[in-house]
């Protein structure tokens, strides 16, 4: 009795996990370069009370035992890295990633941070940051004087002079890619750091090696599908509710267990 | 006094072990590749004690109600929904069979295709634990992973490996071992390989368990246990009357 009460109260406990990954989803449905994740689940241990395949007899087998198992518990959560929608800006300082990578993001600590929200800004002294003001690495500094700034397919930036009629080349934007984006560790601000599960950065060319090419002018919306998370949110909701059935099910079971002596 | 209170009892007992069943399918309503368990009532072993029996091996003495619950429990392998996820490395087995899966303790069967790559750039569960293909772990190195129909293992176009689909000569020698794995007894049944599997890349196999059915059973459950209850009740106060009334002399 009390056991059906605990495997009910891990089956509630996975779903309002499962809402929390959801409702975090939604917050982040028009963040730039946000992915989208999922709560996974498992089943935990079984405790077998009658073990099938035991003999029954000298000649004859139990075909089918008796297992019992303790309810659920959440395992991973699951970064999607799927494509989100490009969005046309038309901004000079705004690149999405069309494929696999990442942005390499200097933190204030120094240590490099990857992300894909391409909604750069440029600080006073010309040098191309993040909305945070963090660096982009390679730092690219862009000259005062310059009119127009082209960044190409492979990451390479050149600016128009005054004064001049042929663009100068001031830098390449490289990029960095994981063997599995889906173990980083998301540490806010679109920014994630490299864990064992993911592997160390690859660092790379825009557009090879499997690193996706870059588009100036565009930002990559949220990959967030608001009706596949409201799907979702209805399924975890009932299936709290459900489980908090299964418990008042067990307590009214107990109350009458109590009745029996009078 | 009469035997019946305790049939009574284990009544109630087996009532309470279906409700621990119900709850745990409950609890994994929204668990990938979980399969329900279901609960199988059947009539008393043959070489159960019987309580109106004398034999000479026990003295004559009658022995009461064993500790044998008559029921046995099974796994229903029937499918689940598949849902779509959009996931490269989240697969769903179109048909019967099994993803195999190297845990520590030996080879797993799963239908929950909710894969990753580990660290060493292997396809694995969430556990970190490799899925197997023909040719052993399978090394994904690369950006574009597809899986065809047929569970070859693309990656950026060439053919690395194929997922190794099993099925089981019979599905009641898996049982559960948590994580969604089963575990094979290889006394009772065998490995095959399966010629097509299907395998389905986006998607995953949701639960199972059936959410009306259930709350039917939770309810016939917990009906039947409050009529157990009545009788252990009753036949409490049968007893209380024969103590109390016969042989009083009025």
């Amino acid at each position: 009795m009390i056991r059906s009460l605990w495997t009910a109260a891990s089956g509630m406990k996975s779903q309002s996990l499962n809402i929390d990954v959801i409702s975090n989803n939604l917050a982040n449905v028009n963040t730039t370069g946000f992915k989208t994740s999922r709560a996974d689940f498992q089943d935990l241990l079984y405790e077998t009370l009658r073990q099938a395949g035991a003999s029954s007899s000298e000649t004859t087998d139990v075909p089918t035992g008796i297992q019992v198992g303790h309810g659920s518990r959440p395992v991973a959560s699951h970064k999607i890295f799927t494509e989100g929608d490009f969005q046309q800006t038309k901004n000079d300082l705004d690149i999405a990633i069309e494929g696999n990578g990442f942005f390499q993001i200097t933190q204030p600590t120094g240590e490099i941070a990857y992300s894909r929200d391409g909604a750069f800004k440029m600080d006073r002294e010309g040098r191309i940051v993040t909305s945070d003001g963090f660096l982009l690495e390679p730092e690219i500094t862009i000259p005062s004087d310059s009119i127009s700034l082209t960044i190409g397919i492979d990451g390479t930036v050149s600016v128009m002079q005054a004064g001049s009629s042929t663009p100068t080349e001031i830098g390449t934007i490289t990029l960095a890619r994981f063997v599995n984006p889906a173990g980083l560790h998301s540490i806010g601000r679109n920014l994630y750091l490299p864990t064992n599960a993911s592997g160390d950065a690859i660092v790379g060319t825009a557009g090879e090696d499997g690193i996706g090419s870059l588009a100036q002018g565009f930002l990559e919306m949220s990959n967030v599908s608001v009706v596949d998370e409201m799907v979702k949110m209805i399924t975890a909701q009932r299936a709290y509710e459900i489980n908090s059935k299964t418990i008042q099910a067990a307590d009214d079971m107990l109350q009458q267990a109590n009745n029996v002596k009078r | 006094m009469s035997g019946s209170i305790y049939m009574a009892t284990s009544g109630a007992e087996v009532q309470r072990l279906r409700l621990q069943i119900l709850s745990n399918n409950l609890a994994n309503l929204n668990t990938t590749g979980f399969k329900e368990d279901q609960t199988m009532f059947r009539i008393s072993d043959q070489n159960m004690p019987n309580s109106t029996s004398s034999d000479a091996a026990s003295g004559g003495v009658n022995t009461l109600m064993s500790a044998v619950i008559p029921m046995t429990t099974h796994t229903d392998f029937t499918k689940g929904p598949l849902e779509q996820t959009g996931g490269p490395l989240d697969l769903a087995i179109d048909g019967d069979g099994f993803f195999s899966i190297q845990t520590e303790q030996g080879v797993r069967y799963t239908r929950n295709g909710a894969f990753s790559i580990n660290p060493d750039g292997v396809l694995a569960t969430a556990d970190g634990d490799p899925v197997m293909g023909d040719g052993g772990e399978i090394t994904i190195d690369g950006s574009d992973v597809r899986f065809d129909g047929s569970g070859a293992v693309l990656v950026d176009g060439a053919e690395v490996d194929k997922l190794r689909i099993v099925s089981v000569s019979d599905r009641t020698a898996l049982h559960k071992v948590g994580k969604t794995l089963f575990q094979l007894d290889e006394t009772q049944g065998s490995e095959e390989q399966l010629a097509y599997g299907g395998i389905q890349q986006g998607f995953l196999e949701g639960s199972n368990v059936n959410p009306v059915q259930a709350m039917t059973e939770l309810i016939e459950v917990q009906r039947g246990y409050e009529s157990y209850q009545k009788m252990i009740q009753t036949m409490g106060e049968i007893d209380a009357r024969v103590i109390s009334g016969v042989g009083t002399i009025e």
